[in-house]
């Protein structure tokens, strides 16, 4: 599970856009494996960064202590941490344990870049 | 009555074949396509918390999943031999802190309890049991 590519960086005007590429995120060593890359970004100087899980179709709770982590981390650096193109069912996981009150959450990623550059 | 079954060493390298049998014998049970989603999020919850918490490090262990359908009911039960843990005693998260308040942790068994209709516990013969209950409206 873990060798699979687990995601690809794209710069996009001032936002890195993470795509995470695969559509399980259920093992724990693919959480700790991208909470050390987004908070690598952010204590990089990366003031915007925005995680694309449209490929992700089955996500484990473990993830959202990884995006309360990063989160952390933006927060520390006065940074922003967005998500685009959630699935119905992982929408339904963020609003339960409350992290669409805590981030961005944009329908795709051309909706959140036009919203993040005004920002 | 058609039961669905695995047993399976408690190792991550496991959790895999785990989840591939929980999406197979939910299709197979015929649940509800929208529903499906919501039953496989709990149980991939479950079982990931007894491969990681159940056993100490030095301690082999199993960890068995049985679904079964009665009607428009589906029942999945999660056992392991691990030590005593009764998630249902687990206090609820306060959802409502600010990011950097935010305990890490926690949120998988807020998660279980708001995903499936209900959720019950039992320990017996030095079992854990953990009993996921989803029901959903008849249609026609």
């Amino acid at each position: 599970m873990s060798d699979a590519i687990l995601f690809i960086d794209e710069n996009r005007q001032d936002v890195k856009l993470v795509h995470v590429m695969a559509q399980r995120l259920l093992d724990p060593q693919q959480a700790d494996t991208l909470t050390r890359h987004l908070c690598g970004l952010f204590d990089s100087g990366v003031l915007c960064v925005l995680v694309d899980l449209g490929s992700v179709q089955r996500l484990s709770s473990i993830f959202f202590r990884t995006f309360i982590m990063a989160g952390k981390k933006a927060g520390e650096k006065k940074a922003k941490l967005a998500f685009c193109n959630l699935s119905s069912n992982i929408q339904e996981g963020f609003a339960i344990t409350g992290l669409t009150d805590l981030f961005l959450i944009y329908k795709n990623e051309n909706d959140a870049l036009g919203k993040l550059a005004g920002k | 009555m058609n039961v669905l079954s695995l047993e399976k060493e408690a190792l991550r390298d496991n959790l895999e074949e785990l989840f591939v049998f929980v999406e197979q014998a939910l299709a197979s049970l015929n649940a509800p396509v929208s529903d499906r989603g919501k039953m496989m999020m709990a149980l991939d919850e479950a079982l990931t918390n007894v491969v990681l918490y159940a056993y100490p490090e030095d301690q082999r262990g199993t960890v068995g999943i049985h679904l079964r359908r009665d009607d428009n009911t589906i029942t999945a039960e999660v056992v392991d031999h691990g030590k005593p843990f009764d998630p249902t005693a687990h206090p609820a998260p306060d959802i409502t802190l600010p990011i950097e308040q935010r305990p890490i942790g926690g949120l998988g068994i807020h998660l279980m309890r708001n995903l499936v209709s209900s959720l019950r516990y039992y320990r017996k013969n030095g079992e854990n049991h953990l009993v996921l209950t989803t029901l959903w409206e008849k249609t026609g």
